[in-house]
């Protein structure tokens, strides 16, 4: 059996270094439901996906029935409407909820093309090569992330955008799918490729960082040493290494993506009407003056949205305490 | 360990807090190297000529009263696109333009021509092209002292019509003068229509006996400007211009503020207000006049109801007045569904605007049923515009060449928010409910929209148009003649057409503004255009600022505003 | 050092092409954009005619690879170029200022951040295991976790409606009251970013796993696998400190809408919603500038403090 310089063999120095704890899903996930703030955090969010998904089946009212009289616009809530109605007369707890399954379709096509495929791939790619491979990776990565995010994302929709829309506009009379256009799926679709495009910058150099430095480790120079295949390598040493910064980049991104969301609607660019968006019920509720007038305008998404938000933070911070145990 | 390590975390703070503190002081002190007003820099504004202290209070403490200085007034702006009263086409470029600078006539409270630099109206030969001006003989230059003569005036509008000026405005506002066409396009090196009688003494010549041009000549393009300071500094000159308007720019600030200064010697009387000073930093401007930072703000629609309110002390401060500019949809004459007559009047006769103005929009503008709105001559408070009947509409679309068979409409509005609006979102729903039909949406962003607007891309959208000067046929001229290319509907129609060219030349006022008003009717019935609401204002004004009055459009109106506390 | 030297050397030739790559592409995407300058500042009133011929003075009407070439050359000689919706006025004149006030806008915010969150981070890692680490860390995390389009609003009712003490909007420079409610917005995300990262490394350094391993590995090991530690558990918050400091230009564009301050983030959008070619092209170039740059640095220090993380090639 090969050893290394110390006399140990590979599966000693894992277990005597210990510093990348392996500790399996099972353990990891009962870990962290001990953890009481973790269990709220992951509930809610779980509360809100659910939302997303049986939003036909929960929403009391259509999220685009207008009801246009003075006596039914802009109303607080009240037992008929929990969250009171918009300018529209639109029942807003309905479009809340719509608003979720916007939020989760978005996010999590995103977070799973752009963070975890793209940006993990190419982060494991540009660390452990090296070269002009991780020459190139890091090339991209500027030339994505020295772009303003919000400049790429501005002109992309302007450019490419109405030419989109107009060829959509030819799918509504394709049999399956054109049904399913109409209720904004293409807009949706739309953002996420935008979004990705940009997300999977910051993922990359992270795993990238965190590869170079794991690859710089005894245990890693021993399994090369050894002979250890690449692949091999890659799964059993190097990814435990970056694992939990795979979990973190996830998390973080599913409540990011979720953010950008937020920030493309402010400028039009998000999901538009009558597709309820997060985005644009706050950009709506927002102005000072509404605020004011009709606080729950505001409130009522961005409550929501909030603690949305602190869920995925505070999930997070569990998640790191859980797969670092000397940091909790 | 722990202190070493503590140590050394601490040292880094420190040294990066010294090498911040010391970037700031260079960064700091080292901006304004170049001389421009428009840098931002505390020293610049010490070395304008500075009338008082106070502004500078004023500009940078935040909150409290507006300032020591009584005759101090604040209001809320934005941004000038640019200073030079040849390339200003927006509304925002004009208020300042319009107070720093002057021309032969301008337009007062109520919207008539009254002379400026001329000391009279002009004298207007009997076949109605030629127009005499006799200039006052007590008009200077603010800055440099100089007396305006007939000679500034032809250099001011030949330099305006000049192809290397660039100026969009030239070709509408003074390509009626004989000439001013080839000069523009750079075939003649002077306009032929403009004379230098003497030095009191110019005379212009038009094409035609047109009796809106004596309007068009308060517009911007055909203000004085002077020769000397453009020919010194071609670049830079609009950031301390030299006019002759009731004001003087002291400051510009970018994003910031801009401070306009009394002129003293302004022919038509000094203005009363000794300063003004222009918040343009955005955010909401009527939170900043109930924290007392600006003297006037407008009131949107979340706060109309407030000043709607007797008890509210607001109320007592809202003034509310109609602007010259109407707000409606526009169909594509030339495109599918809507080269059908039937099909444009069942759309238009399925929107309840009483509907929209009242609930949405809480009665901040009134419903619109002409092309032109109230405060214009010529507007007919009787005119029919097709009324609010479901039944009907649906009839009419059944009648159509296009029953059964519509093709997929869309609608294309401009802006870059959340949303369309919830104006459109109503409307687009009323379509739905009334007539059945599913509307498309699209919203593009405002560079794309008028471009493709006016390349006949969009099926229908909706717009407003607002009056440059007060005649009818900046309306109906333009945006109907069949000929006219801001004719954006492609509307055409020969009887229309023939009505319109008559009263371009129409000497009867009374004919004309008839001639104007059947051609107005005969476009409603046709519905090229939707007309759903004309524009309002809707502001509260302190109650120490007195003779603040809100004109149709943009006219100089500051110097007769004044302070009494 | 003499590997530093050729290191950064490479890297700024790297850096050129990527430069290139990042103008053309801004520059194209922007002609390709639907709309132009001329159209939108005349709103739509001037007729196609006098668009065209605006368009011609310009040059906007040439082929687009020759706009470049021309643009490229004015850049090479330190022209940023003219503003097209604001006629005759510099972009240098323009931009400038604007990066001065996100500068002031910045500046308190960042050291704020620094000076607050790492002491912070430090207490929090000493004080693990009691009430206070999650209790801090939970509240640290709300506040940033609330999104600043909701934040500035309700900041500014309750202190600025509500209870009058700061103005709603507006900037005046860095000792006027305009300062506080940016500032308090712009500091949290990062307090609490920088008090997480730097309690998480404390944490990794103080652990007692690696004493355990150091010990197994005998005595004189254990001064090596401290620094190794130390360094790596530095990394993040270092490169966190450094990238910061090149993003001091840049503005935020929300915290720059909702109240009123001049600065770059505000400019860039109306740039680009205005086709003001030159003008965004210079934004984009001084950001990309500033991020390449930023990289070098945060590599070079990299490997000044962890020296077996070679510059970039594999060991």
């Amino acid at each position: 059996m090969a050893v290394d310089a110390y006399g140990y063999t590979l599966d000693e120095v894992q277990a005597l270094e210990g510093r990348r704890a392996e500790a399996p899903l099972r353990a990891t996930l009962r870990a962290l439901l001990r953890r009481k703030i973790a269990c709220l955090a992951l509930a809610y969010i779980l509360l809100f996906y659910l939302c997303g998904i049986f939003a036909p089946a929960i929403a009391p009212y259509s999220y685009s029935k207008q009801n246009l009289s003075k006596t039914a616009v802009l109303q607080g809530p009240s037992l008929k409407h929990p969250l009171g109605t918009d300018r529209l007369g639109r029942d807003m707890l309905s479009r809340v909820i719509y608003a979720t399954r916007t939020t989760l379709l978005i996010s999590v096509a995103t977070t799973l093309a752009g963070s975890f495929i793209i940006g993990v791939g190419l982060g494991l790619l540009a660390g452990y090569y090296g070269g002009w491979i991780d020459s190139l990776i890091n090339r991209l990565g500027e030339m994505f992330g020295s772009l303003p995010d919000l400049l790429i994302i501005i002109l992309l929709s302007a450019t490419l955008r109405p030419r989109f829309d107009a060829w959509i506009r030819h799918a509504y009379s394709w049999p399956l799918i054109g049904s399913n256009l109409r209720t904004g799926i293409a807009d949706i679709f739309f953002v996420f490729l935008v979004l990705t495009a940009i997300d999977w910058v910051g993922d990359e150099r992270l795993i990238r960082s965190q590869v170079l430095a794991v690859r710089a480790t005894d245990y890693v120079l021993a399994a090369e040493a050894m002979g250890a295949s690449t692949w091999r390598i890659l799964w059993h040493h190097i990814f435990p290494g970056v694992r939990h910064l795979v979990v973190l980049g996830v998390t973080t991104s599913l409540g990011a993506v979720a953010l950008s969301e937020i920030a493309l609607s402010f400028f039009g660019l998000g999901v538009r009407e009558p597709t309820p968006s997060f985005g644009a019920m706050i950009f709506d509720g927002s102005g000072l003056r509404q605020l004011q007038a009709h606080p729950h305008m505001l409130l009522a998404p961005g409550i929501i949205a909030v603690l949305f938000f602190l869920s995925f933070a505070l999930l997070g911070d569990a998640l790191n305490d859980v797969l670092n145990p000397q940091t909790r | 360990m722990n202190n070493k390590l503590l140590a050394a975390l601490g040292g880094l703070v420190g040294v990066l807090i010294v090498g911040i503190v010391a970037l700031t002081v260079v960064l700091l002190s080292g901006g304004s190297s170049k001389s421009s007003a428009s840098r931002s820099s505390a020293g610049n504004n010490a070395n304008t000529a500075t009338t008082n202290g106070a502004t500078n209070n004023a500009a940078s403490s935040s909150s409290g009263k507006g300032g020591s200085g009584s005759a101090v007034l604040h209001v809320p702006g934005n941004d000038p696109l640019t200073l030079d009263p040849a390339l200003a086409f927006d509304v925002d470029s004009s208020t300042y333009i319009v107070e720093i600078f002057g021309g032969l006539v301008q337009l007062d409270k109520n919207l008539n021509v009254i002379p400026d630099i001329a000391a009279s109206l002009p004298q207007i030969s009997s076949d109605g092209t030629v127009y005499t001006f006799k200039l006052r003989n007590d008009v200077y230059f603010q800055n440099s002292n100089r007396r305006i003569t007939a000679e500034d005036f032809k250099y001011s509008l030949e330099r305006a019509a000049s192809p290397d000026t660039q100026s969009p405005t030239a070709d509408q506002y003074l390509g009626d003068i004989v000439g001013a066409k080839d000069f523009i396009r750079g075939k003649a090196k002077e306009i032929s229509g403009i004379k230098v009688i003497d030095d009191q003494t110019l005379q212009i010549t038009i094409d035609a006996p047109k009796p809106y041009f004596l309007k068009k000549l308060t517009y911007p393009t055909a203000f004085v400007v002077d020769k000397d300071q453009i020919q010194k500094d071609p670049r830079n000159w609009t950031l301390h211009p030299n006019g002759t308007g009731p004001f003087r720019l002291k400051s510009y600030k970018p994003g910031n503020s801009l401070v306009l200064v009394a002129n003293d010697r302004y022919h038509l009387g000094a203005p009363k207000v000794s300063e003004i000073d222009f918040s343009l930093a955005g955010g909401s401007a009527l939170t900043q006049y109930e924290q007392g930072q600006v003297d006037i703000a407008g009131v949107g629609v979340d706060d109309i109801d407030r000043v709607h309110n007797p008890s509210d002390p607001l109320s007592k401060e809202y003034i509310s007045k109609p602007i010259l500019s109407t707000f409606y949809i526009g169909f594509n004459t030339k495109m599918p569904p809507f080269d059908d007559p039937k099909v444009r009047q069942a759309f238009s006769m399925a929107i309840n605007k009483q509907q929209l103005v009242e609930t949405i929009l809480k009665n901040v503008v009134p419903i619109a049923n002409s092309i032109l709105p109230p405060g214009m001559p010529g507007y007919n408070k009787d005119a029919k515009a097709l009324p609010f009947d479901p039944t009907q509409a649906k009839q009419l679309l059944q009648q159509s060449k296009y029953a059964g068979k519509l093709p997929p409409i869309t609608f294309t509005t401009s802006g870059q928010g959340a949303d369309v609006g919830p104006v459109d979102d109503a409307i687009l729903q009323m379509w739905k409910d009334n007539l059945g039909i599913d509307i498309q949406v699209q919203q593009v962003e405002p560079g794309t929209f008028f471009s493709d607007v006016r390349a006949g891309k969009y099926q229908m959208w909706d717009a407003g148009w607002e009056a440059d000067y007060p005649d009818p046929e900046d309306f109906l001229d333009i945006n109907f003649y069949s000929g006219s290319n801001l004719n954006d509907t492609k509307y055409s129609n020969p009887q229309v057409d023939q009505l319109l060219i008559a009263a371009r030349t129409e000497k009867d006022e009374t004919k004309r503004i008839q001639e104007y008003q059947q051609a107005e009717q005969i476009i409603l019935q046709d519905a090229p255009w939707l007309p759903l609401f004309y524009d309002q204002s809707n502001i509260v004004v302190k109650p120490y600022v007195k003779g603040f009055d809100i004109a149709g459009m943009v006219i100089p109106i500051y110097r007769y505003v004044s302070i009494q506390r | 050092m003499s590997g530093v030297l050729p290191f950064v050397v490479r890297r700024l030739l790297a850096a050129i092409p990527v430069l290139i790559a990042v103008t053309a592409a801004t520059f194209f995407l922007g002609r390709f954009a639907p709309g132009d300058p001329i159209t939108i500042r005349t709103q739509g009133r001037a007729t196609p005619e006098t668009v065209a011929r605006i368009k011609h003075e310009l040059h906007l009407d040439e082929n687009p690879v020759l706009q470049y070439v021309r643009y490229m050359g004015g850049l090479l000689h330190g022209d940023l170029g003219t503003s097209y919706r604001h006629p005759g006025i510099k972009i240098s004149d323009l931009i400038f200022p604007k990066m001065r006030v996100s500068l002031e806008e910045n500046i308190y915010p960042f050291i704020l951040t620094f000076a607050l969150g790492l002491p912070l981070g430090v207490y929090l890692a000493l004080r693990r295991g009691t009430w206070q680490d999650p209790t801090i860390t939970a509240f640290l995390l709300l506040l940033s976790a609330i999104p600043v389009v909701i934040l500035i609003p309700l900041l500014q009712y309750l202190f600025g409606i509500k209870l009058n003490w700061l103005p709603v909007a507006g900037w005046h420079g860095l000792f006027a009251k305009t300062v506080i409610l940016p500032t308090i917005v712009l500091t949290l995300p990062g307090l609490a970013g920088i008090a997480r990262l730097t309690r998480i490394s404390m944490l990794q350094v103080l652990s007692e796993d690696y004493v355990r391993t150091a010990r197994a590995k005998g005595l004189t090991e254990r001064i090596v696998i401290y620094r190794h530690m130390l360094r790596n558990a530095l990394l993040p918050v270092v490169t966190a400190i450094i990238t910061s400091l090149f993003f001091l230009f840049v503005g935020s564009f929300f915290v720059e809408l909702l109240f009123g301050i001049p600065g770059i983030g505000n400019e860039t959008i109306s740039a680009i919603g205005s086709r003001d070619y030159d003008e965004f092209m210079a934004l984009t170039i001084f950001g990309a500038v500033a991020f390449i740059v930023a990289n070098i640095v945060v590599d070079i220090v990299y490997s000044l403090i962890d020296p077996r993380i070679r510059l970039g090639a594999r060991t």
